[in-house]
């Protein structure tokens, strides 16, 4: 590739970048406190509402092979732009949806398209070509920890707003809030981009594809981000559910999940300093078999509040850490020239384990009357994921000139 | 030494917002409503 040798400066771009994935990824996270609000008024089924949300996941998942495909060739600044005036429109737009499926294309497709051109695989692009190997990991570990500091930050936010302004009007400042991207994203500039011109690369979009996916490495990772999603978003929905059945208080669960978005910002920023120092693939397999660790212990001891709790603390620790180790590893095989399009590639494969992660334990639930069977799945699956994560080759792909220009 | 302070007084102030953050979770107005809709989605 041969970009502009010209960068942006560091604090710049962890400065602008932190706070876009601050406030795209926290905005989102607190939709759940719009659901009775919004059923109740626009008389709708909680159906209506989860469906909505369950396309927004599919749709930030399937966008984001886009967004990425866009931001490395185009460069961030004008697909973050762009996806900022998206979002303001999706939470406008979910504000005044007068039918489900106006309510599905505002909060489902619209909010799904702003979320992947605004968080993580196009704020890694950014990273990846302007800070230097030796400090990336660390830097992407700033910007995941910025992200979990959103999610946890933006819940109480959200709720102190609906209570104050109507969930209505809430949702219309938080649109306005979302414009906020716009300025930070001239803090992502890159010289290489400017007036318009786009960086020469050695490889096309295509040979890049066909590069990754004939690699075992990235089919590994890809794998391994597939757990991470399932597991996620299994405790992060059903985890309440599962402490209600087993006569939990409703207070266990919410300081639970607190808990976890709490250690979550500390575990994303240690697993990308510790990046900067130790094998990634081993940190990465670390995660996962220390994820199934902490599940069999939960499901082993006394079901009391502090032993939900200090489950919720480990569970947190290890949530979004999986994040900066698995985008540097991909920087370090194949590069920062597609890093956002392949870094939108794994993170497909994260949302369809999310999806999977909530049907199934819906589904199982429904046929079995228990959970037991996915805290069993996502066990063994944490287990392959640690197994499949080892053999990750994280050397740079060497690549002959036949096959740069094949 | 004097960029070891800054990155302790950094990490503190960090300390300090993440608390903040945590007690307002623990509000119990808020503790409240958050369980009511998380029990409300079941």
């Amino acid at each position: 590739m041969t970009h502009s040798n010209k960068t942006l400066p560091l604090w710049q771009v962890l400065a602008c970048g932190a706070t876009i994935v601050t406030l795209s990824m926290g905005v989102r996270h607190g939709f759940g406190l719009w659901l009775q609000p919004i059923i109740q008024a626009q008389n709708w089924s909680r159906e209506n509402f989860a469906f909505a949300i369950a396309v927004q996941n599919l749709t930030w998942g399937f966008a984001g092979i886009f967004s990425g495909m866009l931001a490395d060739r185009f460069g961030a600044f004008r697909v973050i732009v762009s996806c900022a005036v998206i979002y303001m429109l999706g939470l406008v737009g979910m504000a005044f949806s007068t039918s489900p499926a106006l309510f599905t294309a505002t909060a489902g497709v619209l909010i799904g398209i702003a979320q992947a051109g605004t968080t993580y695989a196009v704020i890694y692009g950014v990273i990846g070509r302007n800070v230097s190997a030796d400090k990336r990991s660390w830097a992407m570990g700033v910007a995941a920890a910025a992200g979990s500091f959103g999610q946890f930050l933006m819940v109480p936010t959200e709720g102190f707003l609906i209570n104050t302004l109507g969930w209505q009007q809430a949702l219309v400042w938080l649109g306005v809030a979302t414009l906020l991207a716009v300025p930070l994203a001239i803090g992502l500039k890159e010289p290489g981009y400017a007036g318009g011109a786009t960086p020469q690369r050695e490889q096309s979009i295509l040979q890049a594809l066909r590069e990754a996916f004939h690699y075992p490495s990235f089919q590994l990772l890809m794998a391994g981000y597939f757990v991470c999603g399932f597991q996620v978003v299994f405790i992060g929905v059903h985890m309440p559910s599962y402490l209600k059945d087993h006569g939990m208080s409703p207070e266990v669960a919410s300081i639970a999940l607190a808990l976890i978005g709490l250690f979550n910002v500390f575990g994303t920023y240690a697993a990308g300093t510790l990046g900067q120092r130790l094998a990634k693939r081993k940190i990465l397999a670390f995660i996962y078999f220390a994820r199934s660790v902490a599940i069999v212990l939960f499901l082993l001891a006394p079901l009391t509040p502090w032993n939900v709790y200090l489950f919720a603390s480990v569970m947190g620790l290890l949530w979004l850490s999986t994040v900066p180790p698995t985008n540097a590893v991909v920087a370090q095989i194949f590069g920062v020239a597609h890093l956002s399009m392949l870094g939108g590639f794994v993170f497909f494969s994260h949302q369809i384990g999310s999806f999977m992660g909530v049907w199934l334990g819906g589904y199982l639930y429904d046929q079995t009357g228990s959970y037991d069977i996915v805290w069993y799945i996502a066990i063994v699956l944490g287990v392959l994921a640690g197994i499949v994560n080892l053999p990750v080759r994280e050397t740079a792909i060497v690549r002959s000139t036949r096959d740069a220009h094949a | 030494m004097k960029s070891r302070l800054r990155q302790m007084l950094a990490a503190l102030a960090c300390l300090l917002v993440l608390l903040a953050v945590m007690a307002m979770y623990l509000r119990p107005d808020f503790l409240r409503t958050l369980s009511d809709q998380l029990w409300g989605c079941f």
